[in-house]
C-alpha cells in the first residue's frame, strides 16, 4: 500500500472505503438499478478518483490539492442533472435542468476567473451547484404530490436517493460555502467542521449502497 | 488512532446522526403527508363522482316523471274523453235499439267500455306524480295494488307497518315509481300470482318490501351475463335508493319467488324555511 494512503485520516480511509464499496455494488447490480439512478455509478466513481488525486497530491506531494475540487464541481453537476433529466416527469423542469448545465459551467468560470482563483476554496460554485440541486430536488419531491397513478414514495428507491442527494447538497452548502471564513477566523473550528462535512458524505454513498441493495417492488415510472 | 482522529470521527458520528434523523424525518413527513393529500383527493373525486351521478339520476327521475305526466294527463283528458263519448253514443244506441235482440250486446259493450274508462282513470293517476304530492306514498301505493287487482291476472296484498309519516313530496315520489317498476318486473317476469306490498314506518328508518310468489332466479347468474342480458333494472333501483341515502337489496332463488327491499333513512326534521317553502307551494 502506498505510503501516502496510510497517512489518511481515519475519517478519509472510511470515505475512500465507503466510495469503493459503493461503485462495486453499483456495478454488480448496475442493471437491477433504474436507468435514471445509474449515473451515480459515475458520480461514486468521480468522486473516488477526485479524493485519490487530492489525497496524493496532500500526503505525497506536499502541496495545495484545493484544485482538484474546482474540477470536481462541474462533473459532479453534469452527472446529477443527468440523473435529474431522467427523474422529472415534466418536460418543462427537464429543459430547466438541462439548460442549467452550460449556465452553471459558465458561471464556474467566471467564479474561476475573477472571484475564486485554483488556490481558493470554491465556495461560490458549491453555493450555485447546492441551489440548483435542492431547486431540481423540491421540484422533483413537488412533481410526486401531483401523481395519481398509485405512487408509493416508500417503495421508490428514486425517492430515498433524492432525499441523500438534497441532504449532501444542503450539507455541503452550509460548511463548504462557510469554510473559507471559518478557517480564516479559527483554523481548529474550520478543521472541525470540515469533518462534519464527512456526514453527509457517508450518509449520501450508505444511501446509495443500500437503496441498490434493496428489491424496492415499485416499479420505476420515473423515465 | 491519535486524539485528533478519535476528535475527528466524533465529529463526523455526531453530524451523521443529526443529519440521518433529519433525514428520516423528511422522508416520513413527505410520506405521510403525501398519502394524507392522496387519501383527501380520492375522497373528493369519489365525492364529485357522487354527485355527478346523483344529478344525473335526479335528472332521469325528473325526465320520467314529467313524461310519465303527461301520458297520464293525455290517457285522462284525450283516451278517456274519447271512451266517455263512445259510452254516450253507445247508451243512445242501447236507447234506440230497446225491444230488439241486439240490445243485450250494445249493453255488454257499454259495460266493458266503462271497465276500460275505469282502468285508464286508474293507469292516469297512478301515472300523475301529482297524484303522490296530494294523496302521499301510502295512498298512492294502495291505489296502485288495486288497480293491478282490478286487471284479474295477479291477487295483491297491501300491508303497512307502523304510524306513517311524511317522507318528502321527492322521496315519496321515488319510492313510488320504485315500487312501480319493482311490480312491473314482477308481473313481467316472475309468472307468480300472488304481489304483496309492504310498506314499513319504523323510528329511523322506512322499507318498502315488494315479494312476489313466483319462479324466482340466481342473481348471481344474471349479473354474470352482462350487463346488456341482465338489464339495469336493479342497478337503477340501487342508485336511486342511494340517492335518498338509503340502499336497495334484491333476494331471490329459483322457485321461491322474489323480495325487493328497499330502506331509506327517515327524512331529518325540516328546517323552518322549508315547511315555509312547502306551504306556499301547497297553496299555490
Amino acid at each position: 500500500m502506498p505510503e501516502w494512503l496510510v497517512k489518511l485520516s481515519v475519517a478519509d480511509k472510511i470515505y475512500l472505503l465507503l466510495l469503493t464499496a459503493t461503485a462495486i455494488i453499483l456495478t454488480v447490480n448496475y442493471k437491477r438499478v433504474p436507468k435514471n439512478l445509474r449515473p451515480l455509478l459515475f458520480l461514486a466513481a468521480v468522486h473516488l478518483i477526485t479524493e485519490l488525486i487530492a489525497d496524493y497530491i496532500h500526503f505525497s506531494l506536499k502541496q495545495n490539492n484545493i484544485i482538484v475540487y474546482h474540477f470536481l464541481s462541474p462533473i459532479e453537476y453534469i452527472i446529477v442533472s443527468i440523473i435529474f433529466y431522467r427523474s422529472l416527469n415534466k418536460p418543462a423542469f427537464r429543459r430547466a435542468v438541462l439548460l442549467s448545465v452550460p449556465i452553471f459551467v459558465f458561471l464556474v468560470g467566471i467564479f474561476e476567473y475573477f472571484l475564486e482563483p485554483p488556490n481558493h476554496n470554491n465556495s461560490l460554485a458549491i453555493m450555485t451547484e447546492t441551489i440548483l440541486v435542492v431547486s431540481w430536488c423540491f421540484l422533483f419531491f413537488r412533481g410526486l404530490l401531483d401523481r395519481e397513478d398509485g405512487y408509493q414514495p416508500e417503495k421508490d428507491q428514486t425517492f430515498w436517493v433524492l432525499i441523500g442527494i438534497l441532504f449532501y447538497f444542503l450539507g455541503n452548502f452550509f460548511i463548504l460555502g462557510t469554510l473559507d471564513y471559518f478557517i480564516e477566523k479559527d483554523v481548529a473550528l474550520g478543521g472541525k467542521i470540515y469533518y462534519a462535512g464527512y456526514a453527509f458524505n457517508y450518509l449520501l454513498y450508505l444511501i446509495i449502497s443500500l437503496t441498490s441493495l434493496v428489491r424496492f417492488r415499485l416499479a420505476q415510472t420515473h423515465e | 488512532m491519535n486524539n485528533n482522529s478519535v476528535g475527528d470521527v466524533l465529529i463526523v458520528l455526531v453530524t451523521g446522526t443529526i443529519a440521518l434523523l433529519l433525514m428520516a424525518l423528511f422522508g416520513v413527513s413527505f410520506i405521510l403527508y403525501y398519502h394524507r393529500r392522496r387519501k383527501q383527493t380520492l375522497l373528493e373525486k369519489q365525492t364529485l363522482t357522487e354527485t355527478y351521478q346523483r344529478e344525473i339520476l335526479q335528472t332521469q327521475i325528473e325526465i320520467q316523471n314529467h313524461t310519465l305526466q303527461q301520458i297520464g294527463q293525455e290517457l285522462h283528458d284525450h283516451v278517456g274523453q274519447m271512451l266517455s263519448l263512445t259510452m254516450i253514443q253507445l247508451s243512445v244506441l242501447e236507447d234506440d235499439l230497446s225491444g230488439t235482440a241486439h240490445r243485450p250486446a250494445v249493453r255488454h259493450a257499454i259495460e266493458t267500455v266503462e271497465r276500460t274508462l275505469q282502468d285508464v282513470r286508474a293507469l292516469s293517476k297512478t301515472l300523475d306524480n301529482g297524484t303522490v304530492q296530494r294523496f302521499g306514498l301510502k295512498e298512492s301505493l294502495s291505489l296502485e295494488m288495486d288497480r293491478i287487482r282490478r286487471t284479474g291476472r295477479f291477487q295483491t296484498q297491501f300491508l303497512v307497518a307502523g304510524a306513517p309519516y311524511p317522507l318528502g313530496e321527492q322521496a315519496e315520489t321515488v319510492l313510488f315509481r320504485m315500487a312501480q317498476e319493482s311490480l312491473t318486473n314482477a308481473m313481467k317476469h316472475s309468472g307468480g300470482k300472488q304481489l304483496t306490498l309492504t310498506a314499513e314506518y319504523h323510528a329511523d328508518f322506512f322499507i318498502l318490501i315488494i315479494t312476489d310468489d313466483g319462479a324466482g332466479f340466481n342473481p348471481e347468474e344474471t349479473s354474470r351475463r352482462g350487463a346488456e342480458l341482465s338489464g339495469s333494472g336493479l342497478l337503477n333501483l340501487r342508485q336511486r335508493a342511494r340517492m335518498l341515502g338509503g340502499d336497495c337489496l334484491l333476494t331471490s332463488r329459483p322457485d321461491t319467488g322474489t323480495r325487493v327491499e328497499i330502506r331509506v333513512p327517515m327524512p331529518k326534521a325540516e328546517s323552518p324555511e322549508d315547511k315555509m317553502s312547502g306551504r306556499l307551494s301547497e297553496n299555490m
